[in-house]
Order: C-alpha cells, then structure tokens, then sequence
C-alpha cells in the first residue's frame, strides 16, 4: 500500500473515531436531560427512552456533530419534537381514584394524595393550559433545564419564558382552586 | 371545601417538583448499544428533490425517444393540358397545398410563371413534333452532314468525361 493511501486511510480512520466519539460524549452527557425532557412530555418509561434513543439516532444521522453550537439545546429541541408526536395519540388517564381520596381526606392537601396521584392530577391541570405556557411550565420541571435553556430550546427570548413560567404557574394555581371547588 | 392559597402553593410546588422524573440505570449504555446496532447512515435526497428530477428524466427520454412527424410533400396538381403543337399553354395553374401539421414550418412557396411552359403530364417528356420532323428532315437530307455531327457531340462528351476524371484524380491526392 502506498504512503498517500496509508495517510488516506489513517484520515479516514481518524475521523470515524473523532465522530464516534462525539456521539458518546454527547450521549454520556445529555442522555439524562434528554430522557427527562422527553418523560416531561410522554409521562411514561418506556416511550420517554424510545424518544431518547431516536433523537441520539438523528443526532448521529445529521453528522458534523462538531459544528453544531449548543449540543444540549439541541438535543432536547429534538426530544421535545419526538416527545410532542407520540403523546398525540396517548389517552386521557381518569382521576376518579384522586376525586374519591380528596373527599375522604383530611389535612393539607398535598400530604392527601399519593405523589403518583398529585403527579396526575398536576398533569390534567397542566393538559388545559394554553400550548405557549403549557410548553414552558413542562420544561421548567426538568431540573436541568435552566431558563436559557428552556428559550433555545422552544426559540423564544429568556424574558418570555420568565414570563410564561409565572402566568402558567398562576393559571395552575387557579385552575387547581377551582377544580377542587367543583369536584369536592 | 375552600382551601387556602397557601396550601394550593405547596400541592403546585410539590407536583412540580415530583413530575419530572429520572431515567433508569444504564440509560446511555443502552442508548449506545442501540447506536451501534442502527443502520449505517445513508443520506437518500427527499423526496421533494426526487420526483422533479424524475420528471425531467422521464419527460427528456420521451422527447428523445418519440420519432419525428413527417411532414408530407404538398400535392401540386396541374391541368392535364393535351400539348399539341401550335396549341396556346394554359395560363392558370391549379395549386393546392396540403395542411401543415406544424405551423412553425414554412410552407412549401409555390410561383406561378405565366411565361412559363406547362410542364407535360408525363416524363421523359417527348420532343415537339414540329422538332422532330425538322431533324428528320436534316438526317434524310444530309445524312453524312447529321453522322459527322453526332461523332463530333460524341466525341465532345467522351473529352468532358476525360477532364472531369482528372480532376478528380488531382483533387484526390491533394486533399491526401
């Protein structure tokens, strides 16, 4: 083989590890926010790991990992988009069980119900919100998310998601009151 | 039953905090390992790319493919005038061209000579008569006279045979 092919292929080579490598530090690295972003959305183990997976394959489809500016940011866009496409088609879960405890119940409300119950209580709560504020409130709860973070992702301003995260949070709390008065 | 703000700040604070939820272990590994087993990456163009240039391909094979129109001769159809001697040629000619399928070509321009002798129905034509008599007339009157003539036209024709030969013969080896 000669010299010129030898470096050919050694550049090959090195650029195959190079990329391989990015794909692994950016999965050792986001795979957990990615997941969480992901699960903020579908609500379930099974698809929120289906979701991560698919978006760490697109990544490694669009190639030039290295000239993209914020990885992260990213990554959870892309999560986000998947996470949006497959909750479409989930059904409604029911609170009857969550109605029947807050009746039967005394004391402060959050110490009531199970955090399984007060998770999908929260989530009824946040489905009747508008998109816009919907989008931000789900975000926030993932703890790495930060408010940066959360406008590159949905590609808005720092400002508006500040915004958005404390009307949403207001509307919830109105919501939640109200919820309560009607079904109690 | 009325709850206070408060109470509704700690349930929101609470959930909030709980909705989010971490990944099992071994999350990456998986992901990884999924990564290693997918497809290699084959980047085909969309599919908003490929039909057009499907079409043209498609569209440029027909053109290539498809034999052109003949475009038929027009017809020219003359009077059958009888040509008899001392007989005055017809001054109109009837002409009818057929339609043309592509109007882009240009039609086929057809004159009208009046002056012009009326072309005889058949071919080869045959000589006046009144010619023909005249020369019959010369050969039975000096039948050594038309012979002498005839050997001369004959040889005339072999000698402008000869030079066209040779000027072949020479253009040939220049252009070698």
């Amino acid at each position: 083989m000669s010299s010129v092919a030898m470096a050919s292929r050694e550049n090959i080579l090195e650029v195959a590890q190079r990329a391989e490598t990015t794909i692994e530090d950016l999965v050792r690295e986001h795979a957990r926010t990615v997941f969480r972003v992901a699960y903020s959305v579908v609500r379930n183990h099974a698809d929120a790991e289906d979701v991560a997976q698919e978006a760490f394959l697109r990544a490694t489809r669009h190639g030039r990992l290295e000239s993209i500016e914020n990885p992260r940011a990213w990554l959870v866009k892309i999560a986000w988009r998947l996470a949006l496409d497959k909750v479409r088609r989930a059904p409604e879960e029911p609170l009857d069980d969550v109605v029947d405890t807050l009746r039967s119940a005394e004391g402060p409300l959050d110490e009531a119900l199970l955090q399984e119950q007060r998770t999908r209580l929260l989530r009824r709560l946040i489905a009747t919100l508008p998109s816009d504020l919907r989008q931000v409130i789900v975000l926030s709860t993932v703890e790495e998310m930060a408010n940066a973070d959360i406008a590159q992702a949905l590609g808005i301003p720092d400002a508006s998601v500040r915004g958005r995260a404390l009307r949403a949070r207001r509307m919830l709390k109105q919501k939640l009151a109200s919820w309560l008065e009607k079904t109690l | 039953m009325k709850r206070n703000e408060d109470e509704l700040e700690r349930f929101l604070d609470r959930a909030l905090a709980e909705y989010s939820e971490a990944p099992r272990e071994g999350l990456e590994q998986r992901i990884l390992a999924n990564l290693a087993t997918s497809p290699a990456k084959t980047r085909w163009p969309s599919a908003w790319l490929l039909v057009p240039a499907c079409a043209v391909l498609i569209s440029g094979a027909v053109l290539w493919l498809k034999p052109e129109k003949e475009v038929p001769a027009p017809t020219v159809v003359n009077t059958v005038v009888p040509t008899a001697p001392n007989v005055v040629p017809p001054k109109t000619l009837v002409v009818t061209v057929a339609k043309q399928p592509k109007p882009h070509r240009p039609k086929p321009r057809v004159t009208q000579d009046s002056t012009a002798a009326p072309r005889l129905p058949t071919f080869p034509s045959q000589p006046d008569e009144s010619q023909a008599r005249m020369l019959l007339q010369f050969v039975q009157g000096s039948p050594q006279t038309a012979q002498q003539v005839v050997k001369e036209e004959e040889d005339f024709q072999k000698l402008v045979a000869q030079n066209f030969q040779d000027s072949n013969h020479t253009n040939g080896l220049e252009t070698r």
